[in-house]
């Protein structure tokens, strides 16, 4: 009998705390921004889909800043409207130095017009008081070398795509066989005045410092800079002159741009440089922005496997964070990544002064 | 009584208000980002240090001395050019006319990066069609071109100010007055010494003027800098405010710092630029007496003159556009060969108009630049007349003068983050709404707009106005009913001009844009930045085409409106 009676209680607290919680959890949801992401966060993933789903519903729309192209950011966007349709998402293309001073300035000044925010890694150091400690249910799923900042961090940022460098080359006038598959094979003078690439080569030097050491990366970047590089300010910049022929050989270029050229019938060829370096796209929420929750069901969404996949079969080229998704490029197979770095001020000026020097200021 | 007397002050304090109202948060910024080493919105860290840094600096003077020679040159040049041109299409009998609606308006519209880009695919050493041509067809030993070079710059610089001087000098040489160059012909004088000795002096103070806005246009030029000079190694100033603008870590300081330089030369500009026009009755062209400007019989010359003019018109307008079409039409950037012709495909349009924002961008700008012209080239009457007729008030109207012509200094990159700044502390609901787009461009283009009003006002002899004074009439009724009629040409040329170049504008907009505020150049930017180029490509041969179509409109009405 007593038996019975306990779990006669046992099974009425189980249906009372079953009820209640996501009960409590709608009638708790807070709206103050500093406590928002304690809550959600604490949520078990069971439960917080329901409530980011009916919050975002009655915020209504979350605005997202990102220094990524329109086309690009639709291919998260459209879905996401299809399946929330009261939930608009309005996106701001910004570039990354504006996307930075954007978010900074609104933040100091308490007036926050973003929600979310797309960046990249070696710019998280700069942005990471406005990015808030949101932590979402895939976050767990993520590889960590791409999870970045955490809850006790005060931010986080997930990189749910990384741009593989590689090196590229035209096959209608260097064959295939004979095409440099190294960094050291591109820095051989028989190249001299045939390649490009672009004018971000801080973060590389740093991640060949990481990959080999200072002396061994100072030494091969010296070779680099020693063919004449024709140089552009973005890889898009890179791409387009490698498809006009204005350079023959194309490197610490995005491997997703070859990849398109190759698709659409342009004489081009690539290979990932080995090591492998990337620069890696992060997704964050923003602190203080006006719609949370509607910020949070975007990141949710966003960084799923079966949206990451369907991204990649759009456009592939690119690694992708979610462990649990299967791409065109398989992230654990390449282990020894390496993942251009956030810098510091101080470093980066550094770096920069110093492929500055070699790359950009020498005179053709 | 009372009330009737204090109105001009009280009209004088207020333009003084709204010019300084449009150019304080951006100027602010950049003073004071000048004289502190900390970020906009935190505490103020006063410094010298931040000058001390930007003007040590190893690599500033090179850059410095690149921009003078390359601004110098390039506004000498389109000096002449402008001046030939405007000449042989307002006062001599060659049929140019519609070329020149053409010429002037096409190179606006078009945006910086995408005539650039177009100059690179034809004269690029490596891969240019042009060259190309010469070594397979004319079998020559090397590509004859090279547009990474200090001449490549100042060529298309050249092509790029061309229209800015054909609407800068159209309205002096259309409101010529006759009078002295008839007294020249009826003295014996041939045409070459008429225009040496009474044309070009009558001239030369909107000359003048013209070749300080030319040097300023590009001495502050980006684009040409940026493309073809960067990749050949050749550092202007504006690329080294831009990079320390732009590239991690931002350095808004150091920007602000070089930015004074600028400024300073605006200033200096403005004040040449009054000492040249402030005895303006000796250049009066329009006098209460009718009169028809001379019309040049160039007989033997004319055909010379036409193709002269249809040639430029080409190398101007039709290559770029050419080279624009042709990768529209392709799937990827490449020169044209007869493999590519398979892939011709009008799939980019497709994509252009499908592209995220791009209809509501379209929207967006043909409306913002309508205002911004409207207001703009008001404001500017306001200001322009002030500074030319009103005999009161001086000190403040120099002031508002100088303070309207400043912008011309200041990078759009420092307007955006002054406006954000500006906007974000003051409680005014401007911030994220497209108010802060229209101040921006009515600010920007607001010393454009002022020299263009006021290079038509110092035409207009004040007989005109005293003889409507005498009749009765108050200021408001000789400003409706003289003034403005008389200078609806150079009104809606600053209209237009304006117009046409905040559709273009995009370093200050990508900064100000709010969620569903998309302006064309901002979309163009993206499409450039995502490596969309040839759906760039398609998108600004359907914009072109529209305001194209908008823009001769305008200036038919335009034409209409001139002193017959």
């Amino acid at each position: 009998m007593q038996a019975i009676m306990h779990l006669s209680f046992a099974a009425l607290f189980g249906i009372v705390t079953s009820v209640a919680t996501p009960a409590l959890a709608q009638s708790d949801a807070p709206r103050d921004p500093e406590k928002v992401w304690t809550y959600l966060n604490a949520l078990p993933a069971s439960e917080r889909q329901a409530v980011l789903e009916r919050e975002a519903a009655k915020e209504g729309r979350a605005v997202v800043y990102g220094a990524l192209g329109i086309d690009r950011a639709n291919l998260f966007i459209e879905p996401f409207q299809k399946k929330y349709p009261n939930v608009r998402i309005d996106f701001v293309r910004l570039s990354e130095s504006d996307l930075a001073d954007k978010l900074l300035l609104e933040n100091r000044t308490h007036r926050i017009n973003s929600d979310a925010a797309i960046a990249s890694i070696p710019w998280l150091e700069l942005i990471k008081p406005a990015l808030a400690p949101y932590q979402p249910t895939t976050w767990g799923t993520f590889d960590p070398r791409l999870r970045l900042g955490g809850s006790d961090a005060g931010w986080t940022a997930m990189s749910y795509e990384v741009l593989p460098s590689a090196i590229a080359w035209r096959t209608d006038r260097i064959p295939s066989a004979e095409a440099p598959k190294t960094l050291d094979a591109v820095a051989d003078q028989k190249w001299k005045g045939r390649t490009g690439t672009t004018t971000q080569l801080e973060s590389m030097l740093q991640g060949l410092i990481l990959a080999y050491g200072e002396a061994e990366a100072n030494d091969k970047v010296e070779k680099l800079a020693a063919l004449s590089n024709r140089t552009y300010t973005s890889i898009a910049a890179l791409s387009d002159a490698l498809a006009q022929g204005e350079i023959d050989i194309a490197w610490n270029m995005g491997a997703h741009r070859p990849t398109q050229l190759k698709a659409k019938g342009a004489p081009v060829d690539f290979v990932l440089q080995d090591p492998t370096f990337g620069q890696g796209i992060t997704l964050s929420a923003t602190k203080g922005g006006e719609h949370p929750y509607a910020a949070a069901l975007f990141i949710e969404c966003a960084t799923r496997a079966d949206m990451l996949e369907r991204v990649d079969k759009a456009e592939p080229g690119r690694f992708f964070g979610n462990t649990q998704g299967r791409y065109a490029l398989d992230l654990s197979k390449y282990p020894k990544l390496v993942l251009f770095p956030a810098l510091d001020r101080n470093r980066f000026r550094e770096l920069k002064q110093r492929t500055d020097r070699l790359f950009i200021r020498q005179a053709r | 009584m009372l009330r009737r007397s204090a109105a001009p002050a009280i009209a004088v304090g207020a333009l003084f208000c709204l010019v300084l109202y449009l150019v304080l948060p951006p100027l602010g910024t950049l003073l004071f980002g000048a004289i502190t080493d900390t970020p906009p919105a935190t505490p103020p860290h006063f410094t010298l240090d931040t000058l001390a840094r930007a003007w040590g600096s190893a690599t500033v003077y090179p850059a410095l001395l690149n921009s003078l020679m390359f601004a110098a040159v390039t506004a000498t040049l389109v000096l002449l050019v402008g001046i030939l041109l405007v000449w042989i299409v307002e006062r001599t009998d060659a049929r140019v006319r519609l070329m020149a609606d053409i010429f002037v308006l096409a190179p606006i519209v078009m945006p910086a990066v995408v005539l650039v880009n177009g100059w690179i695919m034809l004269l690029s050493p490596r891969s240019g069609m042009i060259n190309l041509m010469a070594t397979s067809w004319l079998g020559m030993s090397g590509p004859p071109f090279d547009i990474f070079s200090f001449p490549g710059m100042v060529w298309i610089a050249v092509l790029q100010e061309l229209p800015l001087a054909f609407l800068w000098l159209w309205p002096s040489f259309r409101a010529m007055n006759p009078e002295l160059e008839e007294a020249g012909f009826a003295s014996g004088a041939g045409v070459l010494r008429v225009i040496r000795k009474i044309t070009v002096p009558m001239l030369t103070p909107a000359l003048l003027g013209a070749w300080i806005i030319f040097f300023i246009y590009a001495f502050g030029a980006l684009s040409v800098p940026l493309l073809i000079g960067k990749p050949a190694g050749i550092y202007l100033f504006s690329t080294e405010i831009y990079l320390a603008a732009t590239q991690f870590p931002t350095d808004l300081n150091i920007a602000s710092a070089y930015s004074l330089l600028f400024l300073a030369v605006s200033f200096l500009g403005i004040v040449l630029y009054r000492r040249l026009t402030q005895d303006i009755d000796q250049f009066a062209t329009i006098r209460g007496r009718a009169f028809r400007p001379r019309c040049f019989k160039l007989g033997a010359a004319r055909p010379l003159a036409e193709l002269g003019v249809a040639t430029l018109l080409t190398v101007v307008v039709l290559l770029p556009f050419l080279v624009l079409l042709w990768n529209a039409l392709m799937p990827f950037p490449q020169a044209p060969s007869a493999a590519s012709l398979s892939m011709i495909s009008f799939e980019n349009f497709r994509a252009a108009w499908n592209y995220g924002p791009a209809q509501r961008a379209l929207r967006n700008s043909l409306v913002l630049g309508l205002f911004a012209g409207l207001i703009t080239t008001a404001l500017a009457l306001a200001v322009a007349w002030c500074n030319l007729r009103l005999r009161r008030f001086r000190r403040t109207v120099i002031m508002i003068d100088q303070l309207a012509g400043l912008p011309v200094a200041l990078p759009g990159l420092v307007v955006g983050m002054g406006m954000t700044w500006f906007y974000l502390e003051v409680p005014l609901p401007v911030y994220g709404t497209p108010a802060i787009l229209l101040l921006a461009y009515i600010m920007l283009h607001m010393p454009y707009a002022v020299r263009i009003a006021g290079a038509g006002l110092s035409q207009l002899h004040s007989e005109l106005e005293e003889a409507g004074r005498v009749s009765g009439a108050n200021e408001r009724r000789v400003l409706a009913r003289i003034v403005i009629p008389l200078l609806t040409p150079s009104l809606l040329t600053s209209a237009l001009y304006v117009m046409l170049r905040a559709f273009r504008e995009y370093s200050a907009s990508i900064f100000l844009v709010g969620p569903g505020m998309e302006v064309v150049a901002v979309l163009v930017l993206d499409m450039s930045q995502s490596g969309n180029s040839n759906i760039l490509a398609a998108y600004t041969v359907m914009i072109t085409g529209v305001m194209t179509v908008a823009a001769v409109v305008f200036n038919r009405i335009e034409r209409r409106a001139a002193i017959q």
